[in-house]
């Protein structure tokens, strides 16, 4: 194993150079420390003793700080040193031009990254070389590892049964136009440009799109403010991007839980590419991919290439497979597709373009989603098969809360999608809301603290069922103000809480979450991925400890859920249900959709 | 090709400012020329005093040695010669050829061998002359040079007495010749006795009261020749000097004597070695073909958390450090007349000697 | 537009503390110091009036989705 001398060179502190000792003999190098005070002199003598592989050097930049850092320099290569020992060195103000200029081998600055450390002592790469690839190949990680979906509530469990076998012999004889076009984007994918079955196959898409998405198929014409990414923007990006490329340093500080994932969608895939490097830089695992509202409401998606200078990129095969191409294979990816007309064909697009995770919820699209409960019955059910069909998870939000419905009966939406994505074969993955909605404003549940009721919507889901949680979308939804400062730190606040609770997943916002006039920016997303950082950092595994009324809301939202579905599965109708307010009524502020309504059709 | 370093006694002593000057007499003579450096060289403003520092503008056809990163940094466009295999905080380094005048970040290689390797490749695309600019108060990598230009100046310190006074130290590290004979390379220190018995202590160098009390225990018989080959610090040659009488005794380089300690500890070993008829002699030595001065010093303001430009009087300090130099002429190369670098140097073009 | 402005990827954010009597008074200050700075498109992200003083927050985009970015143009340099 290599030697590595350490020394301070100041005549105070050391802590940099302990922490360094320590890390370097854990990892098994023998590591010898000189104490502070010690001269450039002793250094190299204790180095012409030694012979280490490396001396690393701690020292904040002060007066005449340099001159004594370049002496030892002078003074290891008069003595010979050089050829065959590596200098570092370390600590406040030095930068990389510092550095070269002193004529060290490798600089460390900011904090303190072990693996270049590493990567340095080995010779393997210099920290130039470090900076620019990940020094260990992440790989992938999974949500849904681990669980088996028991249930531990068979009460529940019976419910469940007994709503998705309704709903699945509702669909079973049933189709709709954004089915169809599912069907055919799949076969059209197989199909080489040009080729006249591609023709074929493109005009019977086109005959199941509704006017506007003819229209760009028909005569070109985009949608307003939306043009074609150009060519050379495209063939810019690698070249852009290279200088971002960073060694992923995980946020989580106590275990490899919970994967954090950040939302993107300024508009222009080209935006979202830097974002996406962005936040994968300063430590995200995942992305979601979030489209403009008016793909949900439409029947039929586009083609191309296409930006736009409004909120959401739009979903089209070569969007996602530009963005795709780009991100960090080891970032977990995300692409929406639970709320609107297009639900369908959105789960062909991701699959083929190397998505991960999809996003379905029948409840939630159906009505705060705006799109008709019974078409979107439909459509999902055919999307969750598809999810089954590629072997990909799917996340279920439950965003309906934010409309003013109580926890329980969003809870009890999320469960039935559950249950009807396993019976499909297929992988849920809940995903409750921790966030200040109108139903806690109103009824004073976090009058107090956010951390009881908050507590309670995590832990109810561990009484129920063995499943991964992935509190979303973002956590902490209502509590963000437009001041910087405040909206990270009660993103971090809530990122921590979940994170002490043990989840799987968590989906954050950024500082710019409360901003409305304008896309989110670079700098909010390291922002709140900082503030993120720091308050995992802060709260390692030590947890939040809720107050005994805690207890009482679990209870509460518990018994709430089982009554939710027990009125469900007696009206014996879940689309039914949707249009009688079960899962959320009118005046829990909840209305059912309109878009899409009578497009269903039963097959002969 | 002849290789010129330049080295400086501390930041701001103008070892840039000279380069320049003899780079711009050197592309009027007509000689292909080549630079790098073994520090870092282009930024706008000293990192410390926020002062602005010259900046290398390079004309076409010139040959530049620096970090892969660095290349596209400065205003010049280039083309890209050769790469070679020495890696830095910024990359491999990259010999490439001015295509478009403009400026240039250099940031070569920081070892004396790897110099060697840089310096070859210039050689064999074409350069005459190879220009290095030094780091702060570095110099050992300097050693692969031909020739040195030393600068010193108010920003070493304020007080004209002080800098006269190192300078000459300086300069007398200057004085010993480089040794007749070639000896045998060895990375040990060596002892030849008088009875013609030899002895070797391993490592090379003498920077501690051990290592001084390990090399005094052999030193137990008349002495003829003693070799430090690499780092000596002067202050723990004063007992040794004294087992030594009449011998002679053999340092590395006199740049890694000064990366060993103070000149004006040298000059006090010089002055032991007269006293003991000790002949002090290098393995290898880079000579000195001038010093220049210059008068600027950073000045801070407290009350402002900030520097100024302060200077020194010019004429004061050339006439104090000319006193105690004689081995080569020293000037203020901002004040009339403008030297000859390229016969200072001897950087002309072999048909024209 | 400068050099350093090209680079910035979306926002530039100011943020200051002004000292004035009032809400009012604060964004009459900042909507002076858009005009001032000649930020295009400037606005009011966050504004909060306590005391002797508000804390203040200016937004203008340089670059907008879907926007020619500055920061991908080539400079000349090396082949």
């Amino acid at each position: 194993m290599k030697t590595v001398l350490l020394a301070p060179l100041d005549p105070v502190h050391d802590n940099a150079i302990k922490l360094l000792r320590r890390k370097l003999e854990d990892a098994g190098y023998t590591a010898v420390s000189m104490p502070p005070g010690t001269t450039e002199d002793e250094v190299v003598e204790k180095a012409l003793t030694l012979h280490p592989d490396a001396i690393l050097v701690s020292r904040t930049l002060g007066y005449k700080v340099a001159e004594t850092l370049g002496r030892l320099v002078d003074l290891a290569e008069a003595a010979g040193l050089r050829e065959k020992t590596r200098l570092g060195v370390g600590g406040m103000a030095i930068t990389r031009e510092v550095g070269a200029e002193l004529g060290f081998d490798a600089t460390f600055a900011g904090d303190l990254n072990m693996a270049d450390v590493f990567a340095f002592i080995e010779g393997k790469a210099l920290q130039a070389e470090a900076s620019k690839l990940p020094t260990v190949a992440r790989e992938k990680p999974s949500v849904v590892e681990g669980y088996t979906y028991t249930f531990k509530d068979k009460k529940i469990e019976a419910l469940l049964d007994q709503i998705t076998t309704q709903i699945l012999s509702f669909v079973s004889d049933k189709t709709s136009d954004g089915i169809e076009r599912a069907r055919l984007r799949e076969e059209m994918l197989d199909q080489p440009a040009g080729s006249p079955v591609l023709t074929q196959l493109r005009a019977r898409y086109i005959a199941l799109c509704d006017e506007e998405t003819a229209a760009f198929y028909n005569n070109g014409k985009l949608p307003s403010g939306v043009r074609w990414l150009g060519a050379e923007e495209v063939a810019r990006i690698p070249e852009v991007i290279e200088t971002t490329l960073a060694p992923h340093e995980p946020l989580q500080h106590a275990g490899k839980r919970p994967y954090i994932f950040v939302q993107y969608g300024t508009g222009c895939p080209v935006m979202d590419i830097m974002h996406i490097k962005t936040a994968e830089a300063w430590g995200a695992d995942g992305i979601l991919h979030f489209d403009p509202s008016w793909g949900a409401q439409r029947e039929g998606l586009l083609e191309g290439c296409l930006t736009h200078e409004h909120d959401g990129t739009i979903l089209t095969y070569d969007n996602l497979n530009l963005i795709h191409q780009y991100k960090d294979p080891a970032t977990m990816w995300n692409v929406r597709g639970h709320r609107g007309l297009n639900t369908a064909e959105t789960q062909i697009l991701g699959a083929r373009a190397g998505a991960d995770l999809f996003k379905i919820n029948i409840p939630y699209g159906g009505t705060a989603g705006g799109t008709d409960p019974e078409r979107l019955t439909v459509d999902g059910v055919f999307s969750l098969r598809l999810a089954a069909k590629y072997g990909l998870p799917f996340d279920i939000p439950g965003n309906d809360e934010l409309s003013g419905v109580p926890p329980h009966k969003t809870f009890a939406g999320i469960l039935i999608m559950m249950m009807l994505g396993l019976k499909l074969g297929g992988q849920p993955i809940p995903k409750p809301l921790l966030c200040y909605s109108p139903y806690m404003q109103i009824y004073g549940y976090m009058d107090d603290n956010m951390v009881d009721m908050n507590t309670a919507k995590l832990a109810v889901w561990r009484e129920i069922v063995d499943t991964p949680i992935w509190p979303g979308e973002p956590v902490g939804f209502m509590t963000h103000t437009p001041d910087r400062v405040q909206s990270a730190m009660t993103t971090a606040a809530h990122v921590a809480l979940a994170a002490t609770l043990g989840v799987d997943a968590i989906t954050m916002a950024s500082s710019d979450e409360a901003y409305s006039k304008g896309p989110i920016s670079a700098p909010a997303r390291v922002d709140s991925l900082r503030a993120v950082r720091d308050l995992l950092r802060f709260m390692g595994s030590a947890k939040f400890l809720p107050t005994p009324k805690a207890s009482d809301l679990l209870e509460q939202i518990h018994r709430g859920i089982t009554e939710t579905l027990q009125t469900i599965a007696d009206r014996g109708d879940f689309t039914a249900s949707i249009y009688e307010g079960h899962l959320g009524s009118v005046d829990d502020g909840l209305y059912p959709g309109r878009t899409g309504r009578g497009t269903v059709r039963t097959l002969k | 090709m002849r290789i010129i370093g330049f080295a400086g006694t501390a930041k701001n002593t103008g070892k840039t400012t000279t380069a320049l000057a003899v780079l711009a007499q050197c592309v009027s003579a007509n000689l292909a020329t080549a630079l790098t450096s073994i520090g870092f060289d282009g930024e706008n403003r000293d990192h410390v005093t926020g002062l602005p520092k010259p900046r290398y503008n390079v004309g076409a056809g010139a040959l530049i040695a620096t970090a892969q990163k660095l290349l596209r940094v400065g205003s010049a466009v280039v083309e890209i010669r050769e790469t070679t295999a020495i890696q830095t905080i910024f990359g491999p380094i990259m010999v490439a050829e001015v295509t478009k005048p403009g400026t240039v970040v250099l940031a070569g290689p920081n070892r004396q061998s790897d110099l060697a390797v840089v310096a070859a490749i210039f050689e064999r695309l074409g350069a005459d002359v190879t220009l290095v600019d030094g780091a702060l108060n570095r110099l050992v990598p300097l050693i692969g040079t031909d020739a040195l230009v030393l600068s010193t100046g108010a920003a070493f310190d304020e007080r004209i007495p002080v800098i006269a006074e190192h300078a000459a130290a300086l300069a007398s590290l200057w004085s010993p010749h480089t040794f007749a004979i070639t000896l045998p390379a060895s990375l040990n220190i060596q002892i030849l006795y008088s009875d013609g018995a030899t002895a070797e202590i391993p490592g090379g160098s003498l920077l501690s009261e051990s290592a001084q009390a390990n090399l005094l225990h052999s030193l137990h018989h008349p002495v003829h020749r003693l070799v430090i080959p690499f780092a000596c610090h002067p202050r723990l040659l004063g007992l040794i000097l004294e087992r030594l009488p009449g011998s002679q005794l053999v340092l590395g380089d006199p740049l890694k004597c000064i990366a060993s300690g103070d000149p004006l500890n040298w000059q006090k070993v010089w002055q032991d070695c007269s006293r003991l008829g000790v002949t002090p002699s290098y393995l290898h030595s880079v000579p000195v073909r001038l010093m220049t001065v210059n008068p600027f010093f950073p000045r801070f303001i407290a009350s402002e958390h900030r520097y100024e430009p302060a200077y020194v009087n010019s004429a004061e300090l050339v006439e104090a450090v000319q006193v105690g130099i004689t081995l080569f002429p020293v000037m203020d190369i901002r004040q009339p007349p403008e030297p000859n670098f390229i016969r200072l140097l001897d950087l002309s073009p072999k048909e024209q000697l | 537009m400068s050099e350093a402005l090209d680079r910035i990827v979306d926002a530039l954010d100011i943020e200051t503390y002004f000292y004035c009597k009032s809400e009012e008074e604060a964004r009459d200050l900042a909507e002076a110091l858009i005009a001032e700075l000649r930020l295009p498109h400037g606005d009011i992200v966050f504004l909060e009036h306590r005391g002797w003083g508000a804390r203040v927050r200016i937004r203008t985009y340089i670059h907008r989705p879907g926007d020619h970015y500055r920061w991908m143009d080539k400079k000349e340099e090396a082949k």
